[in-house]
């Protein structure tokens, strides 16, 4: 694909987005995902089976087996939480007003096959949405936040390291509160994997203390990710927590 | 020859006045020293010359006639005969002679002494006056004595007689070898009548009152007066003004009525009311408008101090100046800076005009006395600068004082109202660092009462904050905003770090001052830092598998998580970990390891999150 042709579509693509979107209020229109859309349908290499769990929406099967009910006042906490994250990192256009529509999936102890490192798994909260053509897709756990999102009216694109530069840059910009903090140091960390292009902060401990200085991001040329840390400059370090959802947590 | 000797001797003497007597001034018996201007004032109530005439009952001229001796030895003997000789006399009936007198002389002629004698006088019956009284303007006052200028002072209407001159003198002594004298005396008959002038004098000369006080007594003392006083005041029949009340002979109430005015409370002679003396009542009103505290804590000419005492939020407006107000009615508190006086701009109404008053204020300490002197009314609205007497307490506290305000006019008072309670809040110094509404600083106060140094201070508020609210909860938190919203309690709760920023806010709100700091887990006592980026790192592990940068990080139990600090508020040297503990920063963070189950261990990141570094450790990290 010509080089200068993908910058036009990459333009046109956020533009019209940035039309739709409303900066200061709640997205508006706030639609479902179909239960069998899947945004990663192949195999995903070079990412840490942590983050793989949150890339990937879990299937019928594990869904089943580690729902947890989503009455339960320490899910319920869970949830608001992710919540408050959402808006944290979200710019208000694409965070729906509440998830009162919105289907919730609170997974005990998921695990992503065997490819979980403590093969104990984690408690998360999942849920995902549409905003226009996008697809959102929310992984909460005790320490981490993943965003995945892809434009379903677009195809995958053939990205060269540049590319996939801008491409991501772009997403952030549309997407993030903190864009022009985390462009800057993503687009100086870019590297191409087995399934995609992968990046993280220039940014190490103990200085990444905030959301935006812990992301991680991974694009195939059509889907996005980035997950982060919930580091927000407070005393409690996001220290991967299994049993979120357990009572002992409550204070 | 003899008429040469006459016309020598006559040459030789002139007429003078019979009596010669030395009037004096009018004199007011009770008040000697009455000023020049009294005086003249009093005396320009002479409207015409007061005298009068003798009435003349009956009258003669005696005249000695001439006696004349010559051819002696000597001088002596020759007047000694003239003076012994009974020569013969001519009496005029019905006549007084205004040239009465003597003439005599001694004289050598060729050798032989010679003397001569002729003497007359005057004789008059008279009664002094027809009348004792002076008719005097629209009165009369009594004549005391008949002042007739060439012979005496006689009482009015009594009957006298008198001679003139003394024809006896002639004889007394030796006029002298050829010595010649003549003498004549004119006598004047005028009659001028010395009068009993009332002189008056009220007391006291001026008083006030204040509108609607009791009646003023005025009194009349003086001379002349035995036929009593009348009392006036001036202006009469003002409605609802003041009102001659209790009028008893001398001494008569004035009461002052509502309508400040001055007047003239006026004592005049019952015979001769020309003659008075004035008293001056001033009625005042005195009424407090408003005070302006001009020393509290203000930003760009509006109080610092927010209406908000019902919740804790940012909410609320700033409250209005004047602090107190009459109309409309308002009482506004005022935060204020501890040891440093208040001052205020206090406006008065004082009328009538002209009244020249002291502003006081009274409270029931000096730091709300305040004192304002040498001020003239208007009679309108004034405004004042005040500075109270003294400073307020050293400490922080909250003081809610009235104050009595009144005016003095000379050693008179009168009540301008009272204004208050007026609420203190009095701090270390200006609050800052957030919104000042009443609901913090009223609660900062209280915690803080008695604080007078910023460790005082910093240290009644970690005890204050010990108990909930704030509620601290490491892993549930829910931190609102406002971070003063945590003394709301449920379901608010804050970690280390907003409790540490809620005390400092509170430090702030007294006028205090600190720094946030965090104290980190450590291999030694370097464990503080005002960054909250000042882990005690290592790079790298000797662990090949822990990528990057370890830093230690402290478990809570309590919380179940683990912490990349303890954050703390520093007050000079002290560290106040909010319901945790205070001290040096290693105090705390050997008092934080030792609670049960906590402990510290390096820890590193990768992909998934933080680790705890077990391999090769040391796990935990020994405490320092």
């Amino acid at each position: 694909m010509n080089k200068h042709f993908f910058y036009l579509i990459i333009f046109l693509c956020v533009s019209t987005h940035i039309v739709i979107g409303q900066n200061t209020n709640f997205a508006t229109k706030i639609g479902k995902v179909p239960d069998d859309y899947l945004c990663i349908t192949g195999t995903v290499a070079d990412i840490h089976p942590f983050i793989q769990s949150h890339l990937m929406w879990p299937s019928k099967d594990r869904i089943s087996k580690h729902k947890k009910d989503l009455n339960d006042n320490n899910v319920q906490r869970a949830v608001a939480s992710t919540y408050d994250w959402l808006k944290k990192v979200f710019r208000p256009e694409w965070v729906p007003e509440n998830l009162s529509n919105i289907e919730v999936l609170a997974l005990k102890a998921d695990v992503v096959g065997d490819k979980d490192t403590d093969g104990q798994g984690h408690d998360v909260i999942r849920f995902r949405y549409k905003v226009n053509n996008y697809v959102i897709e929310i992984a909460s756990t005790f320490s981490r936040l993943t965003l995945v999102i892809q434009d379903d009216s677009q195809k995958s694109l053939d990205l060269d390291e540049e590319g996939a530069k801008h491409f991501v840059a772009n997403t952030m910009d549309l997407f993030l509160r903190e864009a022009d903090g985390v462009k800057n140091i993503s687009l100086q960390n870019i590297k191409k994997g087995k399934s995609g292009y992968k990046g993280s902060p220039d940014v190490k401990p103990p200085t990444c203390n905030i959301w935006w200085g812990c992301v991680f991001w991974w694009t195939d040329g059509h889907t996005v990710m980035f997950s982060m840390l919930k580091s927000d400059n407070r005393p409690l370090v996001p220290m991967p927590k299994k049993d979120w959802f357990s009572k002992e947590n409550k204070q | 020859m003899l008429y040469a000797l006459f016309c020598a001797l006559v040459a030789s003497a002139g007429a003078a006045d019979y009596g010669n007597r030395t009037f004096t001034a009018v004199e007011f018996g009770n008040q000697t020293n009455r000023p020049a201007d009294v005086l003249n004032t009093e005396s320009k109530k002479m409207n015409n010359i007061v005298k009068g005439a003798i009435k003349t009952n009956s009258c003669y001229a005696l005249e000695k006639k001439t006696a004349f001796a010559w051819g002696y030895t000597n001088g002596m003997s020759a007047w000694n005969a003239v003076k012994n000789f009974s020569s013969s006399s001519s009496n005029y009936s019905g006549k007084v002679f205004d040239n009465v007198g003597w003439t005599r002389g001694t004289k050598l002629t060729e050798g032989k002494w010679s003397a001569f004698l002729w003497t007359m006088k005057n004789h008059l019956e008279f009664k002094s006056s027809e009348t004792d009284k002076w008719t005097c303007g629209s009165g009369w006052v009594v004549i005391t004595n008949v002042i007739v200028a060439g012979l005496s002072n006689y009482p009015p209407m009594t009957d006298h007689s008198a001679d003139w001159p003394d024809v006896g003198l002639a004889t007394s002594n030796y006029p002298g070898d050829n010595q010649g004298e003549e003498k004549i005396y004119n006598v004047d008959l005028t009659a001028y009548f010395q009068l009993a002038i009332p002189d008056i004098s009220v007391s006291p000369p001026e008083a006030v009152a204040a509108v609607g006080c009791s009646a003023v007594q005025f009194t009349a003392v003086g001379t002349n007066i035995q036929y009593g006083v009348v009392w006036s005041i001036s202006p009469s029949g003002v409605s609802s003004g003041a009102c001659l009340t209790n009028v008893a002979g001398y001494s008569v109430g004035v009461t002052p009525g509502t309508v400040p005015q001055v007047y003239k409370i006026r004592a005049a002679s019952s015979n001769c009311p020309d003659y008075y003396d004035d008293g001056k009542l001033t009625v005042v009103r005195a009424e407090l408008k408003s005070i302006e505290f001009t020393s509290d804590h203000e930003s760009g000419g509006a109080n610092l101090l927010k209406d908000n005492n019902s919740n804790w939020t940012d909410n609320g407006t700033a409250y209005v100046e004047p602090e107190w107000g009459k109309i409309p009615g308002r009482t506004n508190p005022i935060s204020h800076t501890m040891n440093t006086k208040l001052a205020a701009k206090v406006t008065v109404k004082v009328e009538p005009s002209g009244v020249t008053f002291d502003l006081i204020g009274d409270g029931s300490d000096d730091y709300v006395d305040f004192h304002k002197t040498g001020n003239n009314s208007t009679g309108s609205d004034q405004e004042f600068t005040v500075t109270a007497d003294a400073n307020l307490p050293d400490q922080v506290c909250t003081l809610t004082k009235s104050i009595d305000w009144k005016i003095e006019v000379g050693t008179n008072e009168c009540s301008a109202g009272s204004s208050g309670a007026h609420k203190i809040y009095v701090t270390y110094t200006t609050p800052y660092g957030s919104e000042v509404t009443e609901k913090r600083l009223s609660w900062a106060c209280e915690a803080c009462n008695g604080g007078s140094t910023p460790t005082g201070i910093a240290e009644k508020v970690y005890t204050t904050f010990a108990s909930d609210p704030p509620i601290f909860s490491l892993t549930n938190y829910n931190v609102p905003n406002p971070l003063w919203r945590l003394m709301e309690g449920a379901p608010y709760r804050g970690q280390c770090i907003d409790l540490a920023n809620l005390m400092l806010l509170a430090i702030k709100m007294i006028g205090g001052s600190g720094t946030i700091g965090y104290v980190y887990g450590s291999t030694n006592a370097d464990c503080f830092s005002t960054s909250s980026e000042a882990f005690e790192s290592r790079t790298p592990c000797a662990n090949t598998n822990h990528p990057g940068t370890e830093i230690i990080l402290v478990y809570s139990a309590a919380g179940g998580a683990w912490n990349n600090w303890e954050a703390v508020c520093k007050v000079q040297n002290t560290c106040y970990g909010i319901k945790l503990y205070e001290g040096t920063a290693i105090d705390i963070l050997r008092y934080w390891l030792e609670e049960s189950g906590n402990y510290q261990a390096w820890c590193y990141q990768d992909e998934s999150g933080w680790h705890v570094c077990t391999d090769p450790g040391p796990y935990p990290v020994p405490e320092p």
